[in-house]
Formats: C-alpha cells, structure tokens, sequence
C-alpha cells in the first residue's frame, strides 16, 4: 500500500461525501442561476438609458418640443415632456421626482436641489436654436440657407493614446474574476479547517491515524476539498461565460474576455487555495471543537482582507506601488497578480516571480501546517497553542 | 508475537509509563487490566506509533514495528471515532481499503463482517442514526475488515449489551483460534477472566503481574475461601482477608498453605456447613493484590 494511493482516498472521502450533500448542490445550482442572471439584468441597464423628463411651463417657445428631441439624439439620448398649467403644479411634480427640470416661460430652467449640466446644456441649445431659427424666418432667409446656418462647424476630437474599447469591460470582468476567487478560496479554506476539527471532534482520527500519517490526512483533505472548489469554479465559469456573452455594454462582448479571465482565476485559485487550504488546517487542527473555530479562522481573514481592498485599487491603476507589492507578498498575489496580468501591467517575468514566491510560500506552510497538524490532532482538551503543538511533534 | 518492553513516558510531571512491558502471542487472547489512568491507553497508543514513548519500544515478531506492520494490524481507540454522516458500509469499505485492501477485498470483507456482527441489515444506513450497541460494532468491524493479526481493542465491551458482549467474546475467541494476537483492556473483571487466557495488569504506568491466568492463579501465595455455614457466607475468625466481590459477595482470602482441615472443622462447630471451597484466587482477587487495593 503506498502513500500516494491512502491520501487518493483520503481525497476521494472528503470529495464524494461533500459533493453528495444537498445544501453543497443546491447552493451550486443558485449560484450558477445568479450568475447566469447577472448578464440580462446588466444588458438591460446598460443599453437603456432613461430618457430626461423636462416639464414645460408658461410660455413656450414654437417647435421647441421638436428642437429638445432632435437636441438630444445628438447625445444619443431622449426626452419625454410634460405641460403644466401652472408651475405650483410643475414645481409639485418637479419635488416629487416626476420631471428632472422644468423649463420656465422658455426663459429660465428650474431643478429640484442639484442641477445637471447634461440637461442644462440640451435645454439651452434647443432654446437658442429655436430663437435663431425664428430670427433668420423674421430675415427672411431661404429653408437652404437657414439649413446651413444652423449646421455647426464640425470639431474634429482626437486622443493621442487609442483607447482601448476593451479596456473598460476587462476591468469589469478581473474585478469579477478576483472577486469570484477571493470568495472560493475563503469558503473552501474554511471547509479545510471545518474538515478537521470535523474529524478531530467525531474523534475518528485515532483510527486514521493508526492506519496513516498526519501528513496524508492534511493533503488528502487539501486535494479532496480542492477538487471540490475546482467544480464549483467550473460551474460558476460555465455560468459567468454564458452571463458575459449575454451582456453588451457599448458593443463589446465580454465573451472572449472572459475566457481569458477565467483562465487566470483557475491558475490563482490553484494556488491561493493551496496556500490559504494548508494555513486553514493547520489552524482547524489547533482547536477540538467547531464552536471554538471562529476564534482562530480570524487569522487568515486578517491576511486576506487588505488584498481585497489592494485589488479594487488594482483594478483603477493596476501600477501603483501598494499593487505592485501586493502581487509580489505571497498571500496577496492570487487576488492581485490576475488584476495586474489582465490588465496588462505585468511583465512575464514579474508573473514568473510572483508565481514562484507563491510556490515557495506553500511549501513552507505545508512543512508548517503538517507539523503543526500532526501535534495538535490528538489533542483534545480546549485549544491547543500553536507553540505546543509545534513543540510537541519535535519532541 | 508484540512485545512492550520497558516503556516510559512523562507528560510535565504526570508519569504515564513507567516501564510496563508484556507480550502478546499469536493466537491467545490478553486481558489488560488496571485502575483509570494506569495507562492502558497510553500503551496502546505507543503500539500504533500514536504516542512516542520517552524510552523503550515496542517489536512485532522481534523487529521495530513499521508502518506495514501496523497495517496489518486492527486498532479499536477508548474514544470511539466515526463519521457521522457516512453510510456504515461506505465507512467500513473506506476502511478497509485504507489498510491497503483492493476495492474488491474490502467490500467483501465489510460484508462478512456486518453479518457476523449482525449489522448488516444497517448497512446503509448513517452511522449517526444507530443506536450507540450498533456505531460500537461498527467500529469493531472497522478494527476487523482487513483481518488483523494483531487485534488492539481499547475497552471493546463498554457499551455493549449482554447479546453484543457475547457476540464480540465468541468472535474474538474465532479469530485466535485462526491465530490472531488480541488484546484489549476491559474493567469488567469477570468478563476478562471468561474472554482472556493472558493478563497483564498495570499500575502506575508498571505491569505488575502478567502471564498465563490460570498459572498466574495457581503461582498465588493467597487461596481463596468461599464457606457457606447455615445459609450465610461463614468468615473464620482468624486470619485472611475478608473481601467482597464484583457481585457483592464476601469471601475470604486465606495463605495458600492455610490449615484447611482447621478451617472446615471450625465451620463445621459453627453449624451446618452447606457449602466450602479452597480455590486459587479469581482474576478480581489477583488484581486487587496485584494493584494493592
């Protein structure tokens, strides 16, 4: 009987018992729903723009009804109007949320507390375009001139960088990407730890332990486990790409984009998990009852919370020096360093790196979690201090 | 054949070991016996490398126990452990195949084994919903499924009811008969002296008296006395030690070399004498000597 064939098993045990369980694939089945739900209810906000609600009072200026839409299908946008009587009744409708602004007598724009300067602007361009309109029939002029008087100069914009039109949805879907992967490696992570204050509290690694090493039992769960979040990642990359080709912010599918991102978020899940997986044993082998897991589950957390706030800075300026150290300190490269690579800010050395820092950091916690695992297993009394648990493998 | 030889281990200044040593032969069956906290389990634990002894060690078949050594043998811990929520057959396969059994030998042996132990209609139901008898005999069919050759079980009769007791004497008298060493500890002193043909009995972290019972009872100095005078239970008033037993009985433990005729006549002008014995001393006898209680 080999080593790697006993901690298979091991894997295979808490793979199949968990993947079994109702709660693990109801839960599975609403998140991918969720997900999949997040794509029509994007397209939906993003393609649909309300139209500005102008309430017109008093005197009004002629054809001005049809100079506020033409105005605005310029800024590709509409209007809806609304006349009022009197402007009590437009000021009413104006607090109450009905309109956004009301033009008075054709001469004054009235807004309920904060003006907007968009509205501003197609209100006062239709109300001038209306006047001159007006000035050049009282002139005389024929429809062709009038026609050319009214058509402005057209300004030629230009930037010297070409924006990116991806730019914007790959910040949406890293962000996403990261947030996915924070969230998976926090809850398998704590799996890991449940997993074996499970097994020290159901007292069942006595017999383990009379039949396998502490070491096994740790990988064997860390793999087992994994393999769990790895389905889950799945069904909810499976999901999200569905979700991505469904949404259409400004033309741009996310489809491709998100291909590459989930990618990304496989790799560093791979390896946040592994990190995170072995700390969380370690820590779950420390204490005999679950209740008394919330204490030490803290630590990770700790580590983990400000890569969470590093990687939405990440996401506006994927260069800045905290992001930069961010995706180079071990526990923080998985949610920083997918950030930095898919924007682009990343040389591959500096993957390569980063990579390679993160690999050295779970070795060390495997060497770590195992001796502190193996010392604290068959103690049962309360919590056991990680530094008699350290010291009493070594003894 | 295991041998414990001079095992010593400290926890700060609780001593746990303090030399105990005995053997166990193939195909005989050991009774471990001592107060709470002798050390039974401690021992144990050093057989199944859980614990490291200070000094001492502890050989199967004349060399240092190693990890395929200790696959081969069935191990049933004083804190019982199972998972809950896995079905016994599941649990007991899993088990089995732990211990180096291919899928095939596992779930054939677990099969035998339930019905033997007469679960096997549970067989897939949770452990969690088995009355604390059926989880005890599942665990024991995790001890038993890759057929031991040594048999290490941590009090295996606590918690079993007269049917189950019987069942677990009968099939551990079974598997020496096919050869294999057996040791388990048990408080119940009469049932050891029924199950056991080898004790070993520790105090203090020493085995104070070990060997073959039936010659460890007839090598005692003490002989034990059992009158029964008019109907009561007749004490002669010199010497001995007046005792009572496990079921509440008085006897009366005499020197082996007591003037037995002395005794009988003296019972004799005490009444009727209904009943008399002069007998080596049982199992309890031995150990309260042995463990000076």
């Amino acid at each position: 009987m080999n080593r790697l064939t006993q901690t298979m098993l091991l894997a295979k045990r808490e793979f199949v018992t968990r993947a079994k369980s109702k709660v693990f694939l109801v839960s599975l089945g609403v998140i991918a729903l969720v997900i999949i739900a997040i794509g029509p209810v994007v397209s939906l906000f993003a393609n649909d723009p309300e139209p500005i609600r102008i309430g017109i009072v008093g005197t009004e200026p002629a054809g001005i009804e049809e100079g506020l839409a033409a105005r605005a299908a310029l800024s590709e946008q509409e209007v809806e109007i609304t006349r009022f009587d009197s402007l009590a009744a437009a000021e009413a409708d104006l607090e109450e949320g009905a309109v956004e602004a009301l033009l008075v007598d054709g001469t004054s724009i009235v807004f309920n507390e904060e003006e907007s300067l968009v509205v501003v602007q197609v209100i006062t361009d239709s109300v001038n375009s209306r006047a001159r309109i007006a000035l050049m029939e009282n002139l005389g002029l024929t429809p062709a001139e009038m026609q050319q008087l009214n058509e402005p100069e057209q300004v030629v914009v230009r930037t010297l960088v070409v924006a990116d039109p991806e730019a914007r949805p790959r910040r949406v879907a890293a962000f996403a990407g990261v947030l996915v992967l924070f969230v998976t490696i926090i809850t398998f992570g704590q799996f890991v730890a449940m997993g074996t204050v499970e097994e020290k509290q159901n007292r069942v690694v006595e017999i383990l332990l009379s039949r396998v090493k502490a070491s096994q039992i740790l990988v064997g769960k860390v793999i087992g486990i994994g393999a769990l979040g790895l389905v889950q990642l799945l069904v909810m990359a499976a999901a999200a790409l569905v979700a991505f080709n469904i949404i259409d912010i400004e033309g741009i599918s996310l489809g491709s984009i998100g291909a590459e991102i989930v990618a990304g978020v496989f790799f560093w899940f791979l390896l946040g998990y592994t990190l995170y997986a072995f700390l969380y044993a370690a820590l779950g082998a420390t204490v005999s009852r679950q209740e008394d897991l919330q204490g030490v589950m803290v630590l990770p957390a700790i580590f983990f919370l400000p890569a969470f706030f590093i990687a939405q800075l990440a996401v506006a300026n994927p260069d800045l020096p905290i992001v930069r150290f961010g995706s180079f300190f071990p526990p923080w490269t998985p949610m920083i360093m997918p950030i930095r690579t898919a924007l682009g800010s990343a040389q591959p050395w500096e993957v390569a790196l980063s990579i390679a820092l993160v690999v050295a950091g779970v070795v060390l916690l495997v060497w770590v979690g195992s001796r502190v695992f193996t010392g604290a297993l068959l103690r049962t009394g309360g919590t056991v201090k990680l530094r008699d648990a350290w010291r009493s493998t070594g003894a | 054949m295991l041998s414990v030889r001079e095992l010593y281990k400290r926890y700060g200044d609780v001593v746990a070991l303090d030399g105990a040593a005995f053997v166990v032969s193939p195909g005989r069956i050991l009774g471990f016996l001592g107060p709470n906290g002798a050390g039974k389990t401690t021992t144990m634990r050093v057989v199944f490398g859980l614990v490291d002894p200070d000094a001492g060690d502890v050989t199967w078949a004349g060399h240092a126990i190693t990890d395929a050594d200790r696959l081969r043998f069935g191990y049933m811990p004083e804190e019982r452990g199972l998972y809950p929520k896995m079905a016994v057959r599941e649990q007991v396969v899993h088990f089995g195949r732990l211990s180096g059994m291919c899928a095939q030998d596992a779930v054939a042996a677990t099969d035998r084994w339930l019905a033997v132990l007469g679960i096997d209609d549970r067989a897939e139901s949770k452990v969690e919903d088995l009355s604390h008898g059926n989880q005890q005999r599942v665990q024991l069919a995790a001890a038993l499924v890759h057929d031991p050759v040594l048999l290490v079980l941590d009090e295996p009769f606590a918690g079993l009811d007269p049917l189950g007791v019987d069942t677990l004497s009968t099939t551990l008298q079974d598997l020496a008969d096919k050869g294999t060493a057996i040791v388990f500890s048990s408080h119940q002193l009469d049932l050891v002296e029924d199950v056991s043909q080898d004790v070993a009995i520790i105090d203090r972290g020493r085995v104070v008296l070990s060997g073959v019972l039936d010659d460890l009872k007839a090598a005692s100095t003490t002989r034990r006395l059992d009158v029964v005078v008019n109907g009561d239970r007749w004490v002669p008033d010199s010497g001995g030690r007046v005792v009572t037993d496990d079921r509440g009985r008085r006897h009366t433990l005499v020197e082996s070399d007591a003037p037995v005729g002395d005794i009988l006549a003296a019972a004799g002008s005490a009444g009727h004498v209904d009943s008399f014995s002069f007998e080596p001393p049982s199992l309890s006898d031995l150990f309260r000597e042995a463990v000076g209680i």
